[in-house]
């Protein structure tokens, strides 16, 4: 048996205090009397001169005996020591800079995740038996060997003085494999960092205790959003339009979502959207609204052929597919040409020969063909793409977005980001996606 | 103690029980064990010679031709020892010392009355023992309870100036180890009558709970711890009675009279509650 703090044992030093109080102390109060052996009790005889009395063996000093004894041994910490009871523990330490990032801790303090992982590391130091050794790597491009191997437990703290973690590139693969060859079969693997890692994807070790310093914060995210114009009859921006918002809860807890939307008025600016919405952790929320007022169609479309013209060489390919939407029989359409393009990319693949492409394009036609006739199944035969309403339009381009062929999405891709870049360049959207400006004048 | 109130009201109204068999002592007016010259009569006999001439009954020598005495009860002056223990544990509760000097003081006077010579003899350290007679009994008043010897061992040792034949009054406690039928039967040996007056605290009689208590025998110094409780009065009430039914059963073997009085009482309560119950004392 040891002891983690062996100066607990002085308090023994209570026991003969006790011993002292009880033996020269008189706890009760005197009470004379006349026949003391009709008491049927034990007498102590007092003789003149130097005397020396029995220790009275009470329940009171068993009790206070006991007391001070169970208060010493609390004190030392007890351990019960095996054969070899010390152990190697190994510490792998993140090393990115995340772990320069700070976090208002329970105590009201704000601390960097490396404070808090040095003092959690000394928590567990303090915890280990006598004799135990320990080493210090941190993790980076390729690991490093901080402290040890098996260095001295109490000068473990102080070798993490100029410890600095602000690695960019950060593996933390390399560093757990180190770990797991130095503390071999009896050795303790302990990995400290800022945010768990993820142990599907990651080779944890066996028997590593990954403890993160990172605590669940509030994470609610715009995930998705569109704006959507209406179509008239006549070809013209039908006005207003729709806005879809898809509102994800990454968080831990419910959390609350407050969207407002402006537009300038005036001089000013008018609040056209103000919600708000519960959302679970984890909760997913579609949200669509009408178009923010003020900004139409024309407008985006004039910002389109002014930063984005058609006519321009590098959007050959988007003139292309736009005049293949304009003409294209929606449901007649002949996909030799993505095939076509498809297999050109295939054939980048030295893994895939002639044969296994044919496979992977018969897959992609199979699945194409399933889009479609869902779409059939929704929306009928409704001819060219130029004369579809809006709705329909919107789910077809969807098909394209969905589609295996990955000419067809990248078409769908650059699209959107033209449309948006388009939209988002002007000033009246700024304010409601939280952009500020160019950062100089513009004029 | 002639001085005391209390005990002059008290001997007014009491006075001595029958005694049961007077042994000897001046005449006076206590009938004495042998033929007297009382007027109690006791019987006839035949004239010896020797006999009294005044005791002739001529009558019956008309009757009868035959000289007949009359023969009286004897009369006589008891002789009485009371035996004061002072020792330290009659000093334990302040009525105790109070009381058992009253009760010495009644005794004398009460035995003074009847035409006795009364003697208080003190228990003490100092030997021989000093006789009190009724001149000094005043002495009693500031007599001091210090005595750390015992009645049994001043007993044991012949220590004590015992003359026969006398009636012999014991006021003590009774509170020291002793074996009652021997200490009972030399204070009843060459006693023509004995009375145990054993005097006892309130709280020596009825202890209550105290708690814890480091006891002092104020006799022997010796001290013991002890929790105060009801279990362990229950035990010290079971010594304490097993100890008073060892002096009556005692008593009762050598014909003496045994009495418990509780010093707190008072000596009036005890005189007509326990002394004239025990038959010590009768209204005068």
């Amino acid at each position: 048996m040891s002891f983690a703090n062996p100066w607990g044992l002085l308090a023994l030093t209570a026991l003969p205090v006790i011993a002292a109080i009880h033996l020269f102390h008189r706890r009760y109060p005197r009470l004379e009397v006349a026949g003391l052996h009709l008491w049927g009790v034990a007498q102590m005889t007092h003789t003149p001169g130097r005397r020396r009395e029995r220790l009275p063996i009470t329940a009171s000093l068993i009790l206070e005996l006991l007391a001070a004894l169970v208060l010493a041994l609390a004190l030392a910490r007890p351990q019960i020591d095996s054969v070899n009871q010390s152990v190697h523990l190994v510490v792998v330490l993140d090393g990115s800079a995340s772990m320069s990032a700070r976090r208002l801790t329970a105590g009201g303090r704000v601390k960097t995740f490396r404070e808090l992982v040095i003092e959690h590391l000394d928590r567990r130091l303090r915890d280990l038996p006598q004799g135990s050794v320990v080493t210090l790597i941190e993790t980076g491009r390729r690991p490093t060997l901080l402290f040890g191997p098996q260095g001295r437990v109490t000068e473990a703290i102080g070798s993490l003085q100029e410890w600095d973690p602000q690695a960019v590139g950060h593996d933390v693969q390399p560093a757990w494999n180190l770990a797991d060859q130095l503390s071999g079969e009896t050795g303790q693997l302990l990995y400290l960092t800022d945010t768990l890692p993820d142990a599907e994807r990651l080779n944890l070790p066996t028997g590593m205790e990954a403890v993160s310093m990172g605590e669940p914060q509030p994470n609610l995210a715009i995930t998705a959003a569109r704006w959507m114009m209406p179509a008239a009859s006549d070809g013209s921006d039908g006005g207003g339009g729709t806005v879809h918002l898809r509102l994800l809860n990454l968080g831990r807890a419910p959390a609350i979502a407050r969207l407002t939307a402006t537009t300038p008025d005036g001089e000013g600016t008018r609040t056209v959207l103000e919600r708000s919405l519960d959302l679970d952790a984890g909760a997913v929320l579609p949200f669509e609204d009408p178009a923010f007022p003020g900004v139409s169609r024309e407008q985006v479309e004039a910002v389109l052929h002014q930063h984005f013209p058609l006519t321009a060489p590098s959007l050959r390919s988007f003139q292309w597919a736009l005049l293949v939407f304009n003409e294209m029989d929606l449901f007649t359409q002949d996909l030799s040409p993505v095939i076509e393009e498809e297999q050109k990319r295939l054939r980048t693949f030295d893994e895939l020969d002639e044969r296994a492409s044919r496979g992977v394009i018969e897959g992609f036609s199979a699945g194409e063909a399933a889009l479609y006739a869902g779409f059939v199944k929704a929306h009928g035969s409704p001819g060219r793409f130029m004369d579809a309403p809006l709705p329909v339009q919107r789910d077809y381009l969807a098909l394209w977005g969905q589609s295996n062929f990955t000419i067809k999405r990248q078409f769908y891709g650059g699209a959107k980001s033209i449309i948006l870049a388009a939209a988002y360049s002007l000033p009246a959207l700024w304010e409601s996606i939280g952009y500020d400006g160019p950062l100089a004048g513009g004029g | 103690m002639r001085n005391d109130a209390e005990v002059r009201r008290v001997a007014d109204t009491y006075q001595f029980g029958l005694l049961r068999v007077p042994a000897s002592g001046r005449a006076g007016e206590l009938l004495g064990r042998g033929t007297g010259s009382s007027l109690e009569f006791q019987e006839y006999r035949e004239y010896t010679p020797g006999d009294d001439i005044r005791h002739l009954d001529w009558a019956a020598y008309g009757r009868s031709d035959t000289l007949m005495v009359r023969l009286y009860r004897e009369e006589i002056s008891p002789r009485t020892e009371i035996l004061l223990d002072t020792s330290l544990s009659m000093a334990v509760a302040a009525a105790k010392p109070l009381l058992s000097r009253q009760l010495a003081g009644l005794f004398a006077l009460l035995s003074a009355g009847l035409g006795g010579s009364p003697a208080v003899i003190p228990l003490t350290d100092q030997l021989p023992l000093e006789r009190i007679g009724l001149e000094q009994v005043d002495r009693l008043e500031e007599w001091p309870f210090t005595s750390r010897s015992t009645l049994a061992e001043l007993m044991a040792d012949g220590n004590i100036p015992l003359k026969p034949r006398s009636i012999r009054i014991v006021i003590s406690d009774f509170l020291f180890p002793h074996d009652p039928d021997t200490l009972v039967k030399q204070l009843a040996s060459d006693a023509s009558t004995l009375w145990i007056v054993q005097v006892l605290g309130a709280w020596e009689a009825d202890p209550t709970p105290l708690g814890g208590r480091r006891l002092v025998d104020n006799e022997t110094a010796s001290e013991a711890d002890l929790l105060i409780n009801q279990a362990s009065i229950d035990e010290y009430l079971e010594r304490l009675h097993r100890l008073q039914r060892g002096l009556v059963q005692a008593s009762r073997r050598a014909e003496a009279s045994f009495v418990t009085v509780q010093a707190e009482a008072g000596l009036e309560q005890a005189c007509r509650d326990d002394l004239c119950a025990a038959g010590m004392l009768r209204v005068a």
